[in-house]
């Protein structure tokens, strides 16, 4: 249990992170050391969290002669790897969930990259696919939090509301209005538990977090 | 509301964090987004920057393409137009769909490389994302060890429908030492420039001009197919109106036919010759023939006399499907015009095993009535200066090397035409050990008649990599890797020749993901291939400047970039003046027109257009005619797809979601089929299924398919036999049978 609100933040920030870098790009070496030492499958308040940790932390505790390779195939076969009848795929980004053509860099990218900015964010030089990508908008929601964190720090209570309120918006209207479907496809098509779990936790986190910020706010 | 966050995140009671803190945030900051400054962050409030961006579409990939202009908004384009400055300012649907094919999520964004060691037909490559840099050391790895085991020909420089890439292309692969380079054009398109090169020593196809009185369009649907686009066709119907006769003849009673035709002839697939000869017949017997131009100006007639004297319109009216009648008719209108020019198409009389010596006597038709080089017919215009770019292809390298391709003695007129390797061989170079290892531009393997034979043998290959903007799992299942392309509005090489000159091309954003133009990927292989001076140390730039300078016109890639949306102009080699043959002569061994063809029978293959018929047909193969009544035809365009492309793409595939065989209500009904039936289409090779599409397009006993559906491969019922002197794919010779599912 948090008392202290910017440790909440900063953990709440914490997991936002952790998701965008696993949906950022393959797990490494140094990742995968570090996951080893995460408190994973510890209870929580949410079923599809604690069996999406569950999953992953049995995953890593497996030994197997090529732990990266394993999971750069199955992050590769997600994500990346489509044919061009591919259709029902975990698609990462955004507007293929939301524009009526299946495209990407729809309607739904614009708002996003709209509400980068007016955080004064944008999509950095090395990324150079759509800014509506979960990874982003993940990473997004991680900026939001620990930058309330630091507006409680200087006693700047209405700025972290404000934050807070941005963070629900951006929540509901551009994570938890695709996320779930995305995660329940990716849930079907992965081949490790690693991303299986995965899935799971992100849906499950997504929903948590919404209605702790639901709580929060009123 | 700010004391109320404060006191209710203290009354949380639930946990439902993971204790991610563990981790560090430094440790996981994925690094997507970076704070930028205000200015940039006031652009969200919809200024909507719009800025113009010019390129040319590939969409259909042609050699020349057509102009288009895109609406670039905050990185996002927005729209796509004609460029009226281009000569080819109006593109088709296609180029429209460029936008939609841009933001395909389908696309190939990144390097692939097979972890499944494990190839061949049902292997799962299992692929892995992998980084340029290993990439471009595994090629050239692996391309050096074929070439120090087997030789540097043991290599081949593969390439699809693309061109674009060609000089670049056969630049590396002469650096490199392999002759083994191949294009579409073994394919498509070369055959008929053949056919015309072996009689006339030059192309011979043109579109009418505002003068001509006749034009004999053949094989050809103008009105649907690729090349030249939409403006080509308004072109034929403003000479329609201004009194220009059409000659239409096509197996197929098409759009072109019905708008265009003041006579409309519909022979059986691959008797094209046999008609052809007796509209000769006619021209002769009745003496309707330019005296002046075949006495003077051709080679071999009297031996051509003799042969079509054969071909009476009553004899071609047995073997054609024509009536004598239409023959004559046909014969007279082409002949009393006066000046006259013709069309047919680079991919139809071609893919029959007669394929050549068929559209020669085609061609042919234009000598017998002198329509050369005048007024009202075909004109050899000069061309702009300052575009040569031989030097840039580096062919005094390869020029020594071209004994050594493959194929040189299977197709030894193919070989001494052309500088390309025929690569419908390909299966059996594989198979024969001559071609170990290669790189696989655009490349389909639908593309071969027997696919799933050419699927096996590159699998065999050490090493095999394609370059794509798709992932084509019947082709690239069997490769070790496979690499990104970027689509058109991402690159600007190369450039894009025009009448009077040259046009650029700009990017409207940088590749997505990792996809990299073939120019510049070609030019990072030569680079890892140990050339990197030749290759420009990988800047694209003075690799396309370099292309400028071999052409001598001075321009500067910053020249042309600067023109747009306009031309660079360049200066033309002179002013056209009619019979220029009369100074020149013409091409050829013996220096006129020639009937009788002096390279072929150096060559040993007959000199005049002598008429066989396909090796698969109703005459010459009657026993399989019992079997399987109907003649198929396959390879026909479509306006909405080119070959495999956009079958998913939603804007073109909403035309023909699914594969369709075209078929007469009187061979519907003669199986009890009806619209939309899903039916098995069959013949001793295999067998694919389609749904029924009845339509007064195709004369009875004739059906057709459209090729390249993944699903429904219409080379399986394709034989591996091929017309001896171009090499070409017999798309057109086959038989079937067709029932019910």
């Amino acid at each position: 249990m948090h008392t202290n609100p910017i440790e909440a933040l900063e953990d709440r920030g914490a997991t936002y992170g952790l998701l965008a870098r696993l949906f950022n790009r393959e797990v490494d070496e140094d990742l995968l050391e570090a996951l080893g030492n995460l408190p994973l499958g510890d209870e929580t308040s949410s079923d599809a969290i604690d069996e999406g940790s569950r999953l992953m932390r049995a995953y890593l505790a497996e030994e197997r002669p090529d732990t990266i390779r394993e999971l750069a195939v199955d992050f590769a076969r997600l994500f990346i790897v489509r044919t061009a009848r591919t259709a029902n795929a975990p698609y990462p980004f955004e507007s293929v969930h939301t524009a009526p053509d299946r495209t990407t860099m729809g309607d739904a990218r614009d708002r996003a990259l709209a509400a980068y900015r007016e955080e004064g964010l944008d999509k950095s030089p090395s990324w150079t696919l759509p800014e509506d990508h979960v990874s982003l908008e993940l990473e997004f929601e991680q900026t939001l939090c620990l930058r309330a964190a630091e507006a409680l720090r200087r006693e700047d209570e209405t700025e972290a509301a404000r934050l807070l309120a941005k963070q629900r918006a951006f929540l509901a209207n551009h994570l938890n209005n695709w996320v779930p479907a995305f995660a329940e496809t990716m849930e079907a098509y992965a081949r490790t538990e690693f991303y299986r779990g995965l899935a799971l936790f992100l849906t499950g986190f997504l929903e948590e977090d919404g209605s702790y910020l639901d709580a929060l706010l009123g | 509301m700010a004391t109320k966050v404060n006191s209710t995140l203290g009354t949380l009671s639930r946990r439902s964090f993971i204790g991610a803190t563990a981790l560090g945030a430094a440790a996981v900051m994925a690094g997507g987004l970076e704070a930028v400054s205000p200015e940039k962050a006031l652009a969200s409030e919809g200024d909507g920057d719009e800025t113009y961006v010019y390129t040319s579409c590939p969409m259909c990939n042609q050699s020349v393409f057509c102009g288009l202009k895109g609406t670039v908004q905050d990185g996002k384009l927005v729209r796509v137009e004609g460029n009226e400055q281009h000569s080819k300012p109006k593109p088709c649907l296609k180029g429209l769909t460029s936008l939609q094919y841009l933001y395909d999520p389908n696309r190939l964004l990144y390097p692939l490389k097979r972890t499944n060691p494990a190839k061949g037909i049902g292997e799962d490559p299992q692929w892995e994302r992998i980084g340029w840099d290993e990439a471009l050391e595994t090629i050239a790895a692996e391309f050096n060890k074929a070439k120090e085991t087997y030789g540097a020909p043991s290599v081949t420089f593969h390439s699809g429908d693309p061109k674009e890439h060609l000089p670049l292309f056969q630049r590396v692969a002469a650096l490199f030492g392999t002759p083994n380079v191949s294009w579409g054009g073994a394919q498509c398109a070369f055959a008929l420039a053949m056919s015309g090169i072996l009689c006339y020593g030059a192309t011979v196809t043109t579109m009418p001009s505002p003068e001509t009185k006749v034009h004999l369009q053949w094989g050809s649907n103008i009105a649907w197919s690729l090349y030249p686009q939409p403006t080509a066709y308004k072109g034929m119907l403003d000479a329609k109106k201004a009194g220009c006769k059409y000659i239409v003849i096509d197996t197929r009673m098409t759009p072109t036919a019905v708008q265009l035709a003041d006579l409309y002839l519909q022979p059986r697939p691959g008797s094209d010759g046999a008609l052809a000869l007796a509209m000769a017949n006619v021209i002769i017997e009745e003496d309707l023939y330019d005296h002046e131009f075949v006495e003077n100006w051709t080679e071999g007639f009297d031996e051509y006399k003799e042969y079509v004297a054969e071909f009476t319109p009553e004899k071609a009216e047995e073997i054609t499907w024509v009536s004598a009648d239409q023959i004559r008719e046909a014969a007279r209108m082409w002949a009393e015009a006066g000046q006259g020019t013709m069309w047919v198409s680079p991919h139809s009389t071609t893919h029959h095993s007669n394929g050549v010596q068929s559209t020669r006597a085609i061609t042919l038709l234009l000598a017998l009535m002198g329509y050369w080089d005048r007024e009202g017919c075909r004109k050899l215009t000069p061309g702009v200066t300052g575009t040569a770019d031989a030097e840039f292809r580096l062919t005094d390298l390869s020029g020594p090397l071209l004994d050594q391709r493959a194929g040189v003695d299977r197709w030894p007129v193919w070989s001494a035409m052309s500088t390309y390797y025929q690569n419908n061989g390909l299966l059996e170079y594989i198979n024969d050990g001559i071609i170990h290892a290669g790189v696989f531009l655009g490349t389909n393997l639908m593309n071969f008649p027997q696919t799933q034979l050419v699927q096996e043998a590159v699998s065999t290959l050490d090493f095999a990599v394609a370059v794509d903007m798709h992932l084509n799992p019947w082709t690239h299942d069997y490769m070790d890797m496979v690499l990104p392309a970027a689509v058109c509005w991402e690159r600007v090489a190369p450039f894009q020749s025009q009448p009077n000159g040259i046009i650029g091309s700009q990017a409207a954003m940088q590749p997505a993901g990792e996809a990299r133009e073939d120019w510049q990927f070609l030019l990072d292989l030569g680079c890892a291939l140990g050339f990197e001076e030749e290759c420009f140390h990988g800047d694209l730039k003075a690799a396309m400047q370099a292309y400028l300078d071999a052409g001598g016109s001075g321009a500067t890639v910053d020249d042309i970039q600067n023109a747009l949306p306009g031309v660079y102009e360049l200066p033309m080699a002179g002013e056209w003046s009619p019979k220029q043959y009369e100074k020149n002569g013409f091409s050829t061994p013996s220096g006129k027109a020639e009937f009788k063809s002096g390279l072929l029978e150096q060559l040993g293959f007959e000199g005049l257009p002598v008429y066989e018929e396909p090796h698969i047909s109703p005459v010459s193969t009657p026993e399989l005619l019992e079997q399987y009544p109907l003649i198929l035809t396959t390879g026909n365009r479509v306006p909405w797809y080119v070959h495999s492309k956009y079958r998913h793409t939603p804007w073109l595939s909403q035309f023909m979601p699914e594969p369709i065989v075209n078929m007469s209500h009187e061979d519907a009904e003669a199986r009890g089929l009806e619209e939309g039936d899903t039916v098995r289409i069959y013949n001793q090779f295999g067998e694919v299924r389609f749904k029924v599409a009845i339509t007064n397009m195709m004369h009875p006993g004739n059906v057709e398919i459209l090729h390249g559906w993944e699903q429904a491969n219409s080379c399986l019922l394709i034989d591996r036999v091929f017309d001896p002197i171009s090499g070409f794919p017999t798309f057109k010779d086959a038989l079937c049978e067709i029932e019910k599912v």
